[in-house]
């Protein structure tokens, strides 16, 4: 064999390793992941990708929009929006829109629940320490003078002239739907890209939005944590098809013992005390990450009956954990929902 | 001459052949993929410090520039030391399995475990 049959079989191989690379490597999905910590919590976002989008540009993306939410809606980063409309509380203020309508979408949600939530609930959570991580009992009278501040009814908001009034005293607490907004910020990201990502998994702190798809299978698995384990341990598992937001909460979420009383986060404005309740967690999922974290709290404070024809009304779902270890699901979930720790019982 | 009019001998068929399954071996080595074995990912901050395999041989103790101490032993990792406050992210303790995490939030660092085809995408806590 000659010099030039020799280099034309060289050519020949290497056309075929680049026809090889071209024609295989679209039609597998590549995956692309990327941690942080933002609003006080983990954050983990995974995007899945067919072909050449640039997975990582779009999770870098996801972040920075999330670090931003918190310059938004943080009460107590000195640079946020929201910390200075609490410094001027008893005056009308004009703020930010995106501001306005997380208000008013938590709020009307709020007012479901019979006055134990609102969106002005800073008062309490701060003498608590909730809000700061540095947990304290604070005396009766401190709770009882505290308490009418935590009222919605004086909350004035408008979406026309984009003003807020707080009463004096009141302080707006958006913390019960921080994460969940942040999951609606990421999936905005992934819908508004010219990166056609295929699917993405996120997760603030806890709260969970799936969007799309993976290359194998249509649907997502989302674990529900045990709530007498650790994080990464879960009781039960949730099939979410396309788009989907979860959030979990949890009395073992932010708590602490004192004189061998057990005190959690989740308080009933009416009475100023963490909500008495043989629930130990409810995960609810809905339509938004609003939506998913407003509910998952609304419905631990009003327990299961009364949070049925509220979770109808948002079309939303639920698993409801009790002290016992028996777990309960609306029945829209019935067939996605499945126990795989043996402890747990369906009622 | 008549010869050069052929396409190919059989010898250089076969030399074609031979060639063209090195190209494909060649293509399946070289992808880069990391189907076969989980790793955990160690970021500060946003940034990625390590990657540690977990089919690793070698136990490891890994001190990060802010003082926190991760322990790898026998393929699986988590938080042995941290200097903040609540220490939730020693209790969460070791992880080995894809799509887990510890995070310690006042220290700014994240474990995570990546790979292929998790059991679970994501746990909601």
């Amino acid at each position: 064999m000659n010099f030039r049959k020799a280099s034309a079989l060289i050519l020949t191989a290497l056309c075929l390793l680049l026809l090889l690379n071209c024609c295989t490597v679209p039609t597998k999905s590549r995956s692309y992941q990327k941690s942080d910590i933002a609003m006080g919590s983990a954050v983990s976002v995974k995007l899945y990708a067919l072909g050449d989008a640039d997975t990582e540009q779009v999770a870098q993306q996801m972040i920075t929009k999330i670090k931003q939410l918190d310059t938004l809606i943080s009460k107590n980063d000195e640079n946020a929006f929201l910390y200075s409309l609490n410094q001027k509380s008893g005056q009308t203020l004009e703020t930010d829109p995106e501001l306005i309508d997380y208000i008013i979408k938590t709020k009307e949600v709020y007012a479901l629940s019979d006055s134990k939530l609102s969106v002005t609930s800073g008062a309490l959570t701060e003498l608590w320490g909730f809000d700061t991580d540095n947990f304290r009992l604070p005396e009766e009278a401190e709770i009882k003078k505290a308490i009418p501040f935590c009222s919605d009814e004086g909350l004035t908001v408008s979406k026309k002239n984009l003003t807020v009034f707080v009463p004096e005293g009141g302080i707006i607490n958006l913390g019960s739907v921080g994460k969940g907004i942040a999951c609606d910020k990421a999936v905005e990201c992934f819908n508004y890209s010219s990166q056609s990502c295929q699917g993405a998994v996120i997760s603030v702190g806890g709260s969970i939005a799936v969007i799309g798809s993976h290359d194998k299978k249509q649907d997502w698995t989302v674990g529900i944590r045990n709530p007498f384990g650790e994080v990464n341990d879960y009781f039960g598992t949730l099939t979410v098809s396309g788009t989907g937001f979860v959030s979990t909460s949890g009395s073992y979420e932010k708590s602490f013992n004192l004189d061998g009383k057990s005190y959690h986060h989740i308080l009933d404005l009416t009475t100023g005390y963490p909500v008495e309740t043989e629930l130990v967690s409810v995960s609810v999922k809905a339509d938004s990450g609003l939506l998913s974290d407003a509910l998952s709290t609304m419905c631990f404070v009003l327990g299961e009956e009364k949070s049925k024809d509220i979770l109808n009304r948002y079309n939303a779902q639920a698993v409801f954990v009790y002290k016992d270890k028996s777990v309960s699901v609306t029945d829209g979930i019935k067939d996605a929902f499945k126990i795989v720790n043996g402890e747990f019982k369906p009622i | 001459m008549n010869e050069q009019r052929k396409l190919a001998s059989p010898l250089q068929a076969l030399l074609i052949l031979l060639l063209a399954a090195a190209a494909t071996a060649f293509f399946f080595i070289t992808r880069p993929d990391r189907q076969d074995g989980a790793v955990a990912v160690i970021t500060v901050k946003g940034r990625v410090v390590k990657e540690v395999s977990l089919s690793a041989a070698e136990d490891e103790l890994i001190t990060l520039d802010n003082g926190v101490v991760i322990e790898f032993t026998d393929g699986k990792i988590g938080f042995k030391e941290s200097g903040c406050p609540d220490k939730i992210c020693i209790r969460t303790g070791m992880l080995s399995k894809v799509g887990e995490s510890a995070a310690c939030v006042p220290e700014g660092t994240v474990i995570s475990i990546e790979g292929k085809a998790p059991d679970i995408d994501i746990i909601s806590y």
